[in-house]
């Protein structure tokens, strides 16, 4: 039902569905996915690397991670034959900025007020800034940072760390003053006064709001043992940090703590530049809360087949240093570790700690409490992205927390349209990947707290689907080299249904490998 | 060499949703027909088959999945291996219904993939937006 052309100067892709032909741009605008590979179903396409929707009769993104849409080309059918005609420029560039409004009011502002304000600028506000010029939003809308730099794509600090700023920019600079989006980078605020409408900021500066987001983020936790403040110790928050390790870590000694998404993506991007790479966890295998004990394993073979050295059921008792520099980690089980550079990636805590007195509601873990149209219990104060807990609809509208990329996309652009009053409510599935030594494990859904997981395929092989289930109900899938699964069961949930533990075998049948018989052989289950 | 099927191209009447898979209550008169009708057997209406179960190759995929699904092995369907041969022998007369994927494509796609991790390629993507 999805077949790509190519019109010379360019490919489209040409779909059918429900008997009617439409042909959109080919390529994911996010990375560049061929989406002919992806998944189709019901008006829209799901792309199979990163889970991006997009709209087949528009070509508009309708779920993430990325911010363009693709450009639709016209169908004609005459004579049995299907015709699409498409601008040269749209076919080149296979990707459509949406149409936004400009501010029309800058005239006659006073400089310490503005109707929208956003604090953060990554994912959640920037797509909560672009979503209202989309809709016509056209007075002033301020966003501040506590980062350098104008938003910028976080998942690459960890899988190419020696990215700079202006490389993983989400928009270049020139965007913002085109459509009037003003950024305030390296500005703190350390308080919101929600019954005057006021921001105010570490340096005293007060900004009047009438809308506001709150979109901080995490704050990644530190080692709280002895050495800890020593120098060449990092959390990996922004690309200085990376960079900086990236240097210090070229032919010499690293010790990473934790074994989770930023620790194994760091360790695996420094495993050929290091001279020795250590990974220190509390489990016994990596990403054991995640993706589970036995698909831990396999990757956990991989890094050691990559030279990686793991110490786990472990942590760190201490941190030693010679002339002011790390020179050793001592870990619990008394092992000694040479180290020039340690990376420390063992969560994050919200970045909210600022809120305590403001009145908006946050939970025992620090999470601001938002219902399913991102609002916060305060009028005309919304919150979205890692900081922020809320109802999942796939999980029976439990409150939770989903610290990653696409969530965050999509948090921004539901709070645009509430702030707008459209009322929407959120309705997605979570998707998320992660990358190491080329491969990737996407992953969609919310495994908290399965008791199976039902694995076809060849764990060994690293060409595998696991199916995280919670009593008989299917509630996380993960796969490594079995596209387009992921996306495919992503699908099936956000059309709301459910997937039985029995019929894992049936899904996996027909999502796509029926001619592809290795998983018969293998030795997954 | 890796096979990767899509649905057959035809007119489909029917509501495409290859999410239908099971009927959650098979008493339920009312209740949508998915997959498996309420006798236990095969609904091969199911429009989550993709239109499978018909065109030139319909008769092979239906002893395949009737196969696979009554399968008992510890690898549900490793019975049925002859079953599976013979349907994709078939497939691969028709490549206009049923698209092949070949090695090559599937791992330039998997270097695209990699390559697009790094910062310079996804700049490339960006164009000079």
């Amino acid at each position: 039902r999805m077949r790509e052309v190519d019109l010379g100067c360019g490919k489209a892709l040409l779909i059918k569905e429900s008997g009617e032909f439409h042909a959109v741009g080919h390529k994911c605008p996010h990375y560049g996915a061929p989406l002919v590979k992806g998944v189709l179903s019901k008006g829209r396409v799901r792309c199979p690397w990163h889970g991006a929707c997009f709209n087949i009769g528009t070509g508009d993104i309708e779920d993430f991670p990325g911010l363009d849409s693709l450009p639709r080309f016209q169908v004609k059918i005459e004579k049995e034959k299907v015709y699409i005609r498409a601008s040269k420029q749209a076919l080149q560039t296979q990707r459509r900025t949406k149409m936004m409004a400009k501010c029309i009011s800058l005239s006659n502002y006073n400089l310490s007020s503005t109707n929208v304000l956003i604090i953060g600028a990554g994912a959640a506000g920037l797509v909560c800034a672009e979503t209202l010029r989309q809709e016509g939003f056209s007075d002033r809308i301020v966003m501040c940072t506590m980062d350098r730099h104008l938003p910028y794509d976080r998942p690459k600090l960890s899988k190419s760390m020696d990215s700079h700023p202006e490389q993983i920019a989400l928009r270049p600079k020139e965007f913002f003053c085109t459509y009037d989006i003003e950024v305030l980078t390296e500005m703190q605020v350390a308080a919101v006064d929600v019954k005057n409408k006021i921001a105010v900021f570490k340096d005293g500066f007060k900004m009047e709001y009438n809308k506001l987001l709150i979109a901080t983020g995490n704050t990644p936790k530190t080692l709280s043992c002895k050495g800890k403040e020593m120098e060449n110790v990092f959390n990996i928050r922004t690309p200085e940090d990376a960079n900086r390790v990236v240097k210090l870590a070229t032919s010499k000694n690293v010790v990473i703590v934790g074994a989770s998404f930023l620790g194994m993506e760091v360790a695996a991007y420094l495993a050929e530049r290091a001279h020795s790479v250590s990974l220190v966890e509390l489990e016994h295998v990596p990403f054991k809360k995640f993706f589970g004990e036995r698909v831990g394993r396999a990757v956990m073979k991989m890094f050691e087949n990559n030279r990686v050295k793991f110490y786990m059921q472990t942590e760190v008792s201490e941190l030693r240093e010679q002339e002011g520099k790390l020179k050793e980690v001592v870990l619990k089980s008394g092992k000694v570790l040479r180290a020039d550079v340690c990376v420390v990636g063992v969560g994050a805590v919200p970045a909210t700690g600022f809120l305590k007195q403001s009145g908006i509601n946050i939970d025992s873990k620090g999470f601001i409490v938002v219902n399913k149209m991102m609002q916060t219990n305060i009028p005309g104060v919304f919150a979205a992205g890692d900081a922020v807990t809320f109802p999942l609809a796939l999980r029976n509208n439990k409150k939770v927390n989903v610290p990653h990329w696409q969530m965050a996309h999509m948090h921004g652009r539901i709070a645009a349209l509430n702030m707008l009053a459209h009322g929407t409510e959120i309705s997605t599935v979570p998707y998320l990947w992660t990358a190491m030594f080329g491969k990737s494990i996407r992953y969609a859904g919310h495994g908290e707290g399965f008791d199976d997981v039902v694995i076809q395929g060849d764990l060994d092989e690293l060409k595998f689907v696991a199916f995280y289930t919670k009593s008989d109900e299917v509630v996380a899938v993960a796969s490594m080299n079995y596209d387009p699964i992921v996306s495919k069961v992503a699908e099936v949930l956000a059309a709301g249904r459910t997937i039985r533990k029995r019929d894992v075998d049936t899904v996996v049948f027909l999502s796509f490998r029926t001619g592809d018989m290795s998983w018969l052989t293998g030795k997954g289950t | 060499g890796k096979d990767r099927i899509i649905f057959a191209t035809k007119e489909d009447h029917e509501t495409p949703s290859s999410a239908e898979l099971v009927a959650d209550d098979p008493d339920d008169p009312y209740e949508e027909q998915g997959l498996i009708l309420p006798n236990g057997d095969i609904n091969w209406n199911c429009p989550c088959l993709g239109g499978m179960a018909s065109g030139p190759c319909g008769e092979q995929f239906k002893s395949a999945f009737s196969c696979f699904h009554y399968s008992s092995e510890e690898i549900k369907g490793s019975d049925c291996v002859d079953q599976f041969r013979a349907m994709q022998e078939c497939m691969q007369k028709y490549p206009d219904l049923y698209p092949q994927e070949d090695e090559n494509d599937e791992k330039s796609s998997k270097d695209l993939e990699a390559a697009s991790m790094e910062a310079s390629a996804a700049k490339e993507e960006e164009g000079s937006s």
